[in-house]
């Protein structure tokens, strides 16, 4: 019945139903929205990670898209990243970054010039959208009646005008700030090895320019990982470096630390050719020992060491030869 | 009250404005799509001066290889490829380079880090090209991916305090390496 | 049957044959036009005649070329190889840059032909006759690119006898056939509404005449690019091994963007109809998509930007460049010399108008067009300025395009049901009550399925408050009009929101519910994931002239096996990944292998995808096709004045509705 038809739309349309419907759907999409998806699996984690890092070959292409190598290699060490559970994700893309320069960040960042492409859609949205409300504002004022005057006082068109703007670049860079990559500072968390590795540099850099300086920063590195072999020796033969100007006893003192914390360090790493060098060094050196320095310095050698402790054993190795020898 | 020529002429000069902005834009667009092409690839890298990356795996005689072991040497990193063509193109020069090092007591050391590659056909490679230096594996690219190694052939210069100096990308030329080494030992 | 060395200067005779045919062409119609010389406007269809012989030989001498493996052709030395299956082989010819702008001079060819003679009888009007000049001049500038820059009959190095074939990836699926001609066929077609609306523009007749003679052009144009574009995503989805369907990649961009112009302007074209207003826009909406299909071509095959699509760069940049300057000055000009004719003011009653719609639809779609284009050339720009390179991806458009699409289903579920002249504001609480239960009804049944975050939910919400509508005017059109309920402009248009919906909805379900994991199967040993098992039971080698396949069959529930493999392509040495789908209503199970895999180690690494809805976009484009091609369909008898036509094709029955109200109310 066409009666019962306009009955139950005037019923639905009513002001009851619409609050009703409105509030309804309102409170669905909050439910919704803030319902939590559940954990990603691991290797959901890595796709999403990958796809904020393009691939630094295709140029475009993200490395959850691309097939190209270094696309793979990235995502395994991203993977391998994930698994080791230690970083976050901004950490994990900002340690790609890092390393592959900001080139392959797929998400425009938050800040300087690459903002720009988050603030100026939304500024020309905005005041778009501004255009078009005063555009009907201007119709409604006078039906019909193109090209007359606008009666509106000139402060309150620019006071509007201004509003707008600062809408649209705030809107524009709180978007920006939202979406945005912000990556990690310089300093990175995780990993002994990243940490102990600039130090390990540093004191090699000052090396024998500034002993104590370079000793204090071996130290660092074994308050950290105490088992560091390259600190372990390297503190060690700058220690009995300096001792050289001590008095006998604290020589002796220095050289049985020595001497010890390179046994450690070849305990630790058999491999490791300086400790082994340095050893029959001051074995010859200090400990007067010239068969046993002579046989460490052969091992040494063999051992394929750094140029740097080569040329130091080499040009002494034929003087303890030779002291052997007599 | 205005004059129709008054307001002629005011819609003129305000036709002409527009058209004339319309130009500059378009110039503007042209000028920034024209000027933009890819360059030739640069040697930056976030990674120079700092620190260099760990690099721990087998060498192709599954002898153990530690970069952070090395320090006291200049380390020479070329990461290649058995089949990129600039990679076979700078072998020579690579050869010579060796050799030259190889007379200094100081020389510098030199590995190669092998790139999506096997061993086969990177041995066959150094069988028919020469070349007796340690070539490094890199399952997982994982060391490519810790220097930033997207294409290559690239070389990486690592100085005896184990800070990256030098990234070179692309096929080394015949003694280019051997001069920028050397100015870099100078300044050192 | 003829000498391998003729191939060459038969090829590059004909395109200059082609060159000069367009070029006086365009001097013919441009000067008959402007003398309004009857005589000579009468010649212009032979000149399209010649021009388009030629176009179709010099692209039937490139397929002779690539069919017989004539290895003389430095283009059949890059794209050609012996080992390629003759249907790849075929579609060879537009794998790469100069082989594709031969089959845009074959189509723009075609549509010129088809074109002047569509205008036969009308050809002494000058109108006609600009528009003629126009395309004649666009045919001109890519006959001579094919001739110089783009030359696909260039002699290659001599003693060649077979080559690489074309990129491995387009050796895959039968899709390559299809998805580029269908892709050239939109927006190539765009090139005869732009044409006509700037002879409007030079003749000075910027009524509404031209638009409704071109309505048809735009729109099958339009219908092409949209297929093409859809054919683009399911190419992406079944070769390209990633389970996406839209990766915002450059060449994409290139062609979403004249789709999102012309969108605006198919809907925006309807206020001009109604109220005669918007003209300066509109026809600045034509001259954008037209110039925006040459600006795409530009940024993709110039190299300046690269992408999965960039095969080969060239120096073909500069004259790309040179013309999308060249007709955006031209239009720039024209359009402000007439704008005083241009120029209505008529005003819009109310925001809550169906014009009032429409108005907010150009600022929505501008605003899209912006996100995409400035997306695009954003790393140019900071190239240029600060000398780095950065790469804007798809986190920056999909962020930013979901409050897009989100607004674009709340248009589409309240706009039809708004009247032309006057607020809604009466009307649509009516209308839309039924619907508005629809989208909470949506809403809960996300819920239960287990939807959860803003976006998707909004956009299911919206989804069922969007088709409510649309099938409720359907519905009323087909209760009034039995069968022509769903054919001319509204109702076709209805069903192609419909499509639009289908795919909004499948878009937020997919990307945002898909579930993935990687597995490393062992032989006959089943895995439990998202409720289906998975086994592997084999792996196999499988070998051809030009590639070494390895499958892994993995049985998906226990029943048939699904063969996902890696493909190395051994003359190229390149590797390519193909998936493997079983696509349901509900869900697709996406299934890809990755490296290394060997069918000796009995074990493989299997991804599994799980992307729901899927099924929805196809379902949605088809839809679309087909509303587009009902739209197309003429509602009422041809009138001889086919401007009241469109606006009879306008009505629905709210608005017949509407109009006896107002009459009502004026008695």
């Amino acid at each position: 019945m066409n009666r019962g038809n306009a009955g139950r739309r005037r019923t639905l349309s009513s002001w009851p139903a619409w609050t009703l419907v409105i509030v309804a759907a309102f409170l669905l999409v909050v439910v919704g929205g803030s319902r939590d998806r559940g954990p990603l699996s691991q290797q959901e984690r890595i796709e999403q990670i990958g796809r904020r890092i393009a691939c630094p070959t295709c140029a475009g292409e993200s490395i959850s898209v691309s097939r190209a190598t270094a696309a793979l290699s990235i995502r395994s060490e991203i993977a391998r990243q994930v698994i080791d559970g230690q970083r976050s994700d901004d950490e994990i893309v900002g340690y790609i970054v890092s390393r592959f320069g900001g080139e392959v960040l797929l998400v425009p960042r938050a800040s300087g010039v690459d903002a720009l492409v988050w603030a100026l859609p939304v500024a020309v949205a905005v005041l778009l959208v501004a255009g078009l409300a005063f555009a009907f504002v201007r119709w409604r004022r006078q039906p019909g009646a193109p090209g007359a005057a606008p009666r509106v006082p000139r402060w309150v068109t620019v006071s509007v005008v201004g509003a707008v703007v600062v809408v649209a670049s705030a809107s524009g860079w709180w978007v920006a700030r939202e979406s945005g990559q912000r990556l990690p500072g310089q300093t990175l968390s995780g990993g002994i090895a990243d940490s102990t590795a600039t130090l390990l540099s540093q004191a090699r850099a000052l090396g024998a320019g500034d002993v104590t300086a370079a000793i204090e920063l071996y130290g660092r590195v074994l308050e950290i990982d105490p088992d560091n072999v390259e600190a372990i020796t390297y503190r060690a033969w700058l220690v009995s470096l300096s001792a050289r100007n001590f008095e006998r006893a604290l020589r002796m003192q220095a050289y049985q630390a020595a001497v010890a914390a390179f046994g450690r360090a070849i305990e630790l790493d058999p491999t490791y050719a300086d400790a082994i060098c340095f050893l029959g060094i001051i074995v010859y050196r200090d400990g007067d020992d010239a068969p046993s320095a002579l046989e460490f310095l052969d091992r040494c050698l063999a051992s394929a060491p750094p140029a740097e402790v080569r040329t130091l054993v080499t040009s002494l190795r034929d003087e303890v030869a030779a002291a052997v020898g007599e | 009250m205005t004059s129709t020529e008054g307001s002629a002429t005011r819609v003129t000069r305000r036709r002409l404005g527009a058209v004339g902005a319309a130009l500059v834009f378009v110039a503007l667009a042209v000028w920034v799509l024209a000027s933009a092409g890819r360059d030739d690839a640069t040697a930056r890298s976030p990674l120079l001066g700092q620190p260099a990356p760990a690099v721990v795996t087998t060498t192709t005689d599954s002898a153990s290889f530690d970069l952070a072991r090395r320090k006291g040497s200049w380390v020479v990193l070329n990461f290649f490829n058995s089949t990129c063509v600039p990679c076979i193109a700078e072998h020579p020069a690579l050869v010579s380079f060796v050799g030259r090092e190889a007379l200094r007591a100081d020389g510098a050391e030199f590995y190669s880090v092998i790139n999506d590659d096997s061993d086969t056909a990177v041995e066959d490679f150094f069988a028919r090209r020469g070349g007796d230096w340690p070539r490094l594996r890199d399952d997982d690219g994982a060391i490519a991916v810790a220097f930033g190694v997207a294409k290559v052939p690239e070389t990486w210069v690592i100085d005896p305090n184990g800070f990256v100096r030098l990234r070179i990308l692309g096929a080394v030329n015949e003694g280019d390496l051997e001069s920028r080494l050397d100015v870099l030992r100078g300044e050192q | 049957m003829f000498a391998a060395g003729l191939t060459s200067p038969l090829g590059r005779g004909l395109l200059l044959v082609g060159f000069i045919a367009a070029f006086f062409g365009t001097f013919a119609a441009a000067v008959g036009a402007r003398r309004s010389d009857e005589r000579t406007l009468r010649l212009v269809p032979r000149f399209a005649v010649v021009a388009v012989a030629c176009a179709v030989g010099a692209f039937a001498v490139m397929e002779y070329a690539m069919i017989t493996r004539d290895f003389s052709l430095a283009y059949v030395q890059q794209v050609g190889s012996t080992a390629t299956p003759a249907l790849y082989n075929f579609a060879a010819v537009w794998s790469a840059l100069e082989g594709s702008i031969l089959m845009w001079l074959l189509i723009l060819a075609g549509y010129v032909a088809g074109a002047g003679w569509w205008m036969r009888r009308k050809m002494t009007d000058p109108l006609v006759g600009w528009a003629m000049a126009i395309m004649f001049a666009t045919l001109a500038f890519f006959f001579l690119l094919s001739f110089g820059p783009a030359n696909p009959f260039a002699l290659g190095a001599p003693g060649v006898t077979d080559g690489p074939g074309p990129n491995p990836l387009l050796q895959n699926h039968i899709l390559v056939m299809f998805h580029p001609p269908i892709l050239y066929l939109g927006y190539v077609g765009m090139t005869v509404p732009f044409a006509f609306a700037l002879a409007a523009l030079i003749v000075g007749r910027v009524g509404d005449g031209w638009l409704a003679t071109t309505r048809r052009w735009t729109l099958s144009a339009w219908g092409f690019l949209t297929f093409g574009i859809a054919l683009g995503g399911w190419w992406s989805y079944e070769v390209l091994g990633w389970s996406g369907v839209w990766a915002w990649d450059p060449v994409e961009n290139a062609s979403l963007l004249p789709w999102i112009t012309g969108t605006a302007y198919l809907h925006s074209v309807m206020v001009q109809e109604r109220r005669g207003i918007l003209r300066v826009w509109n026809v600045s909406l034509l001259v954008a998509t037209f110039s925006l299909t040459i600006l795409g071509t530009f940024l993709t095959r110039s190299g300046v930007l690269n992408s999965v699509h960039a095969f080969s760069e060239s120096d073909i940049g500069g004259w790309l460049l040179a013309m999308f300057a060249v007709i955006v000055v031209v239009s720039v000009v024209l359009v402000f010399l007439r704008a005083d004719a241009l120029r209505a003011n008529g005003p819009i009653e109310s925001p809550l108008s169906r014009e009032g719609a429409f108005l907010v639809n150009n600022v929505l779609f501008a605003v899209f067009a912006f996100v995409v284009l400035l997306g695009t050339v954003f790393p140019l720009i900071v190239e240029v300025l600060q000398s780095r390179q950065i790469v804007v991806g798809e986190p920056f458009f999909d962020r930013l395009s979901v409050p897009i699409g989100l607004v674009m289903l709340f248009l589409m579920a309240v706009a039809p049901v708004l009247p032309w002249r006057r607020s809604g504001a009466a009307v649509v609480s009516t209308r839309l009550a039924i619907p508005a239960w629809c989208g909470v009804a949506s809403l809960v049944l996300a819920l239960v399925l287990g939807a959860a975050g803003w976006a998707p939910m909004l956009a299911f919400g919206l989804g069922g408050f969007s088709i409510a509508t649309t099938i409720r005017h359907l519905a009323l059109a087909v209760r009034t009009q039995r069968a022509r309920g769903f054919v001319g402009r509204a109702n076709g248009g209805m069903i192609v929101h419909l499509g639009v919906i289908f795919i909004c909805i499948a878009l937020a379900a997919s990307n945002g519910f898909t579930r993935s994991q990687e597995f490393d199967l062992v032989l006959n040993r089943p895995v439990e994931f998202a409720g289906h098992s998975f086994e592997l039971v084999d792996i196999y080698e499988s070998r051809d002239s030009r590639s070494i396949s390895v499958r892994a069959a993995v049985k998906v529930d226990g029943g048939r096996a699904y063969e996902p493999a890696i493909t190395r392509f051994t003359n190229v040495g390149m590797n390519v990944g193909t998936p493997s789908v079983r696509s349901t209503i509900t869900h697709d199970i996406y299934l890809t292998v990755e490296p290394p895999v060997r069918p000796t180690s009995g074990t493989a690494r299997i991804k599994v995808f799980i992307k729901p809805l899927i099924m929805w976009l196809w379902i949605g484009t088809f839809v679309m096709a087909a509303g587009t091609a009902l739209a197309a369909f003429p509602s009422r008898r041809r009138d001889a004045n086919a401007v009241r036509d469109s606006i009879v094709d306008l009505e629905s029955d709210d608005e017949r509705t509407d109009r006896g109200a107002v009459a009502a109310a004026d008695r």
